[in-house]
């Protein structure tokens, strides 16, 4: 009877863990440098673009390193896009150095 | 009745004047790249999309394309882009620049003092929707992105003209 009413619990806390798990193991960041960022100001158009593209979780951009620190769900979005959304506010990425969270 | 009436006209008369006042576009008088004076009440009675820019800047350069096809699709319903440049300004870049990217609106030769009456950060692009009455309605830092132009700009397109 115990048995009964502990393996229920058992299997939602396995779950719940391995839930958590998984979803941690989707979060990666990279830092991307870019080419062209003359002006501080214009900068601002990478962060803006970068925020509204899904699976973009978090978004620093440093006008002195010229570089681009991002936070993204890896089952969403890949290093390439973040790249190509990175060209398309008339910047260059050009290089990036990728470590996983 | 009519003290009444009166304490309230005056109460009310400030208030509704600073609300017009708040969201009246300002006087803008420019030179375009003829070197002819253009005024922005002129187009009083279309919905204006001003955009600050500068040949120098790499995401101006990239929403070109866009306002292009806005000012494209959209004029026959009232909308009119005009591009404010922003110094350093050499006039005969952006005459070479309008033509390269095939600018189909209006670019006036503005100043740093020209976007400081609608912002006074130095963001570049940076947008100003001017609804058909002069008033302006949005202000947008940055690439106005397709999802921007439906939501602040689209709306006021299909509106007629009173």
């Amino acid at each position: 009877m115990q048995t009964r009413q502990i393996l229920p619990l058992l299997i939602l806390a396995l779950v719940m863990t391995f839930g958590a798990v998984g979803s941690s193991a989707a979060t990666a960041t990279v830092t991307i440098r870019v080419e062209g960022m003359r002006c501080g100001n214009c900068a601002a158009s990478i962060t803006k673009n970068l925020k509204v593209t899904a699976g973009v979780e978090d978004v620093r951009v440093s006008f002195e390193k010229t570089e681009a620190w991002i936070k993204f769900d890896d089952q969403k979005i890949t290093v390439a896009k973040l790249r190509e959304v990175i060209n398309g506010t008339g910047f260059k990425a050009v290089e990036e150095k990728a470590s996983g969270d | 009745m009519k003290k009444i009436l009166f304490i309230w006209l005056l109460i009310l008369a400030p208030i509704t004047a600073l609300a017009q006042d708040s969201t009246t576009a300002p006087s803008v008088v420019l030179k375009d790249l003829h070197g002819r004076t253009v005024r922005l009440a002129d187009f009083k009675g279309k919905v204006v999309l001003l955009n600050f820019w500068a040949t120098w800047c790499p995401p101006c350069r990239a929403e070109i394309p866009d306002l292009v096809k806005w000012q494209r699709q959209y004029q026959p319903k009232g909308l009119q882009v005009i591009g404010i440049t922003y110094p350093p300004t050499n006039r005969r870049a952006v005459r070479t620049f309008v033509r390269q990217f095939k600018m189909n609106y209006a670019v006036w030769l503005g100043s740093k003092e020209t976007k400081a009456l609608f912002d006074p950060g130095e963001t570049l692009p940076f947008s100003v929707v001017v609804d058909r009455e002069g008033k302006v309605t949005a202000t947008i830092e940055g690439i106005l992105l397709p999802e921007e132009f439906d939501e602040k700009v689209r709306p006021l397109l299909g509106q007629s003209n009173r």
